[in-house]
């Protein structure tokens, strides 16, 4: 679901990187493991997760603790009206994910699947058949119990084609799923059965490992009756009934949104933030601007910002800079000259500087990719392994050679589009100067505005094209299994009938070491051997926070409001 | 007068007509589509389905019947972008705050941007005039998304006695106000200097010097509104411009007007948003025009509002 997310905060702010902060201070980048570790829950342990403040100069930034005003409440902004906020029918952000629970919960930094709606979970033999038990003692925000029949009707929901979800394929390994979704069968066909109230089971199509941990994305329950009775304004303020830690209490259309605590939450009691305030603001300056004008307690800082940023003595020690899961890469269209020759695409994957790339362009806490699955996701490949295709000049000079190129001549006009952001753009520059002074090869910038962007890729219009991929859930067969096997991958992108039986492979089998070393085949294939596409960078947010308020750094895509905390001290 | 104001009105059916018949034609032809958003393409039956659903999957003329049926009964249709709203209500609800920081831009562009026109005239190649001149041209010159943030910077972030953004108060309204005024107080500045100027060599005013009629009235009753015909008619345009919104200004102090919908929807082709805002700027801007021609009847008594 951040897919959209992601390209619409990036058309929308301008640049690239979307939410999300860290409660790591700039200046004690060695604290980045304990801080993280102790993240999670972070509302039992609010002095332990340092916000700036606690590694910074003991002058300035000291909190008086009036600073925390009574009940909590916190300003923030978003890039865009959050519309339609229905989880069964559109993709999920901050506001609907506050409102309503999955049936569980993903720690990005243990690596580990959390209970949430269901308080635990078993897999038949077979691996086909999943049973959730739901909580008890659990009420909607009017009163009603939370079973396991919501459930049941917010997957049914999702995959129902009169919904038109956006984001139904992502449960097509359920049973039936595309037979309801492409309207041949009944919804009361899905293979999602609520057994008694509060016991659900799943029954799959085929074995998959990486399912469970893509619950914490999709399938938050609804309340049927409220949903039905009110059609598409179920989710405003005056009707909306909330199973999750916040509830809107006012939303004024583009201008503003009001998360509330929900006391019927099963957690209420840790969730510290009584009330959320969501400005929306589009331009990322502005945003930046309000907060410096103490008019919101948190931001995304700008890239043009960043230096700035780290530089100023009031703002360094507010700001962190942590690794998310989005990994950002360049697409090869592969069904012309010249990127159809595997050696041009090494040559011009051997020619990429990702170090200077970061150190000079992003500036933040982005990590080098040399293959496409995030760190901290199953199927990562450590660097340590060495799969991909390192920079090495030399080597990519070779290759052009090899291609009957040399120094780039023979070649023809090539062009390097982009979806227009300012991060985009600055990062387009700095490769086609890489490849200008090692390849001695021309390469044309495209930007583009807009929704022709993805019509433009595939029409083949451009021979490189950016793009960049926000993890659903934490596994591998979110990048390969939904991005590059042949029968769902874009026009434009290679395809390998070798490639495609290991990730169908690596999608069933359920023995981990065995997924591992499947993906290290898989990346190896891919990335590395036949250059498929060229990694760039696993992002990172960049934030800046009041020293009042821990933002606990999420390297998934929400914020999650119920983890943030108030700084005591 | 009353034949006249209504002929002008009806003759807006077939402008809007014409102008939606273009625009519907434009934007379907323009490559892309409401939904194709993503870093990766929506698969093709959950496109094909959203297509279905906004019926989108019917020719172009027959969705341009459907719209303009609908349209005429003023139904604009539901909006892509923002999937439970229709374009009815982006527009009630953005239109008002469009049209409030609009006319608060038009009277600071007035006001001063004709004193300092008359100011510059009647003090023709003085210091005054001069100065006059410089600011009009820096005015003109520097765009508003720098002005914006030059005001930003000095008001909000150096004195620290306004905020940057967001729309509402009194305070939060002072810099895009000016931001969005100040430009067409250069145009106006400038304009009226130079219509001032030519009027004040018109024998009919030396003929009311020789007669006595003290400076003020002469330059006040007699030049001036002579002056302001060409003043009046760039007015029109100019507010309708404001009225409907400043995407830049808009932008940067985050007031949720009407503006931002003219580009963000032509970005992810929210057709039946397009096609909203472009004819309800068609509109307002036939209704700036006839009443710039009916000022002119009452500045100028000469001009007959005749069937000719």
């Amino acid at each position: 679901m951040k897919k959209i997310t992601l390209s619409r905060k990036e058309f929308l702010k301008l640049t690239g990187v979307a939410t999300a902060g860290s409660v790591i201070g700039a200046c004690a980048p060695a604290a980045v493991p304990a801080a993280a570790v102790e993240a999670p829950p972070a509302t039992s342990v609010p002095a332990a997760t340092s916000v700036p403040a606690a590694t910074s100069a003991p002058e300035a930034t000291a909190v008086s603790p009036t600073a925390v005003p009574e009940p909590v409440a916190i300003r923030l902004t978003i890039p865009a009206d959050p519309g339609v906020v229905d989880p069964t029918a559109n993709w999920v952000y901050e506001v609907a994910d506050s409102q309503w629970v999955t049936l569980v919960k993903y720690d990005y930094v243990k690596n580990e699947v959390l209970p949430a709606g269901a308080v635990s979970w078993s897999v038949s033999a077979d691996n086909l058949i999943w049973t959730f038990n739901i909580r008890k003692d659990w009420k909607w925000s009017d009163g009603q119990p939370v079973t396991a029949k919501d459930y049941e009707y917010s997957f049914q929901e999702i995959v129902n084609p009169a919904t038109a979800c956006p984001a139904s394929w992502r449960l097509s390994i359920i049973k039936n799923a595309d037979d309801v979704n492409k309207g041949d069968k009944p919804v009361s066909d899905l293979g999602v059965k609520a057994v008694d109230d509060y016991t659900l089971t799943i029954e799959l199509t085929n074995p998959a490992a990486w399912f469970l941990s893509s619950l914490s994305s999709i399938g938050h329950a609804v309340p049927r009756l409220t949903r039905e009775k009110f059609g598409a304004d179920w989710t405003k303020p005056e009707n909306v009934v909330v199973n999750g830690p916040y509830k809107v209490t006012e939303w004024i259309i583009d201008s503003e949104v009001t998360l509330s605590k929900n006391p019927s939450y099963y957690d209420a009691a840790t969730v510290q933030i009584d009330k959320v305030i969501l400005y929306v603001v589009t331009s990322e300056s502005t945003a930046m601007a309000m907060y410096e004008n103490g008019e919101i307690d948190t931001v995304m800082v700008p890239t043009t910002d960043i230096d700035r940023v780290r530089q100023v003595n009031s703002l360094k020690d507010q700001f962190a800079s942590a690794p998310m899961m989005r990994v950002n890469f360049y697409r090869f269209y592969v069904l012309k000259p010249p990127f159809d020759d595997l050696l041009v695409r090494k040559a011009f994957a051997a020619a990429v500087d990702r170090d200077t790339l970061i150190s000079q362009v992003t500036r933040g806490n982005e990590v080098p990719a040399y293959t496409m699955t995030p760190p901290g996701c199953v199927g990562h490949v450590p660097r340590s392994d060495g799969v991909g295709i390192p920079f090495d000049p030399k080597v990519a000079v070779q290759y052009l050679t090899d291609a009957g190129y040399p120094g780039g001549k023979g070649l023809p006009a090539l062009v390097l589009g982009y979806n227009a952001s300012e991060t985009n753009a600055r990062v387009a520059q700095a490769i086609q100067k890489m490849w200008k002074d090692y390849l001695g090869v021309e390469v044309t910038l495209k930007a583009h505005e807009g929704a022709g962007y993805m019509a433009a890729v595939q029409s083949g219009a451009m021979n490189i094209v950016r793009a960049g991929w926000g993890m659903d859930y934490p596994d591998a067969n979110n990048t390969y299994g939904e991005l590059f096997a042949s029968q769902v991958s874009d026009k434009g992108i290679l395809e390998l009938p070798e490639l495609d039986e290991l990730i169908a492979e690596a999608a069933v089998e359920s023995d981990l070491g065995k997924r591992k070393t499947l993906y290290k085949q898989i990346e190896t294939m891919f990335i590395q051997d036949n250059a498929g596409v060229i990694p760039l960078y696993w992002a990172a947010t960049n934030t800046v926070t009041k020293p009042f308020l821990n933002r606990p750094n999420d390297p998934n895509f929400l914020m999650e409001f119920r983890t943030w905390t108030v700084n005591n001290n | 007068m009353i034949g006249y104001v209504v002929r002008r009105m009806l003759w807006a059916v077939p402008v809007c007509f014409v102008i939606s018949v273009i625009t519907f034609g434009l934007m379907h032809s323009i490559p892309g589509n409401p939904f194709d958003k993503m870093d990766k393409p929506l698969p093709a039956q959950v496109l094909k389905q959203l297509m279905a659903h906004y019926q989108l999957d019917k020719p172009v003329y027959m969705q341009y019947l459907q719209y303009i049926g609908n349209a005429l009964q003023g139904n604009l249709g539901p909006s892509y972008q923002y999937m439970n709203r229709t374009v009815n209500e982006i527009i009630a609800g953005s239109f008002p705050k469009s049209i409030v920081l609009g006319i608060m831009g038009v009277a600071v562009a007035l006001i001063i941007g004709v004193p300092l026109g008359i100011v510059a005239a009647v003090r023709h190649n003085t210091a005054m005039d001069y100065l006059s001149m410089f600011i009009a041209l820096i005015g003109v010159s520097v765009p508003a998304m720098t002005m914006a943030w030059i005001l930003i910077w000095v008001f909000a972030l150096k004195l620290g006695i306004l905020p940057v953004a967001r729309w509402g108060s009194v305070q939060q309204a002072i810099l895009p106000v000016f931001t969005l005024g100040v430009g067409g107080a250069a145009i106006l500045a400038r304009l009226t200097r130079a219509s001032l100027l030519q009027v004040l060599r018109e024998d009919y005013i030396r003929a009311a010097r020789a007669k006595g009629v003290t400076e003020w009235i002469v330059i006040v009753r007699h030049a001036l509104r002579n002056a302001l015909i060409p003043v009046v008619t760039v007015l029109g345009p100019l507010t309708a411009g404001m009225l409907t919104g400043s995407l830049v200004v808009e932008r940067i102090f985050a007031i949720p007007g009407l503006g931002k919908y003219f580009v963000e929807s032509v970005n992810v082709r929210d057709y039946p948003v397009i096609m909203g805002t472009t004819l309800l700027y068609a509109l307002v801007l036939v209704a700036a025009n006839l009443l710039v021609d009916i000022t002119y009847y009452w500045i100028d008594p000469r001009i007959k509002m005749s069937k000719n």
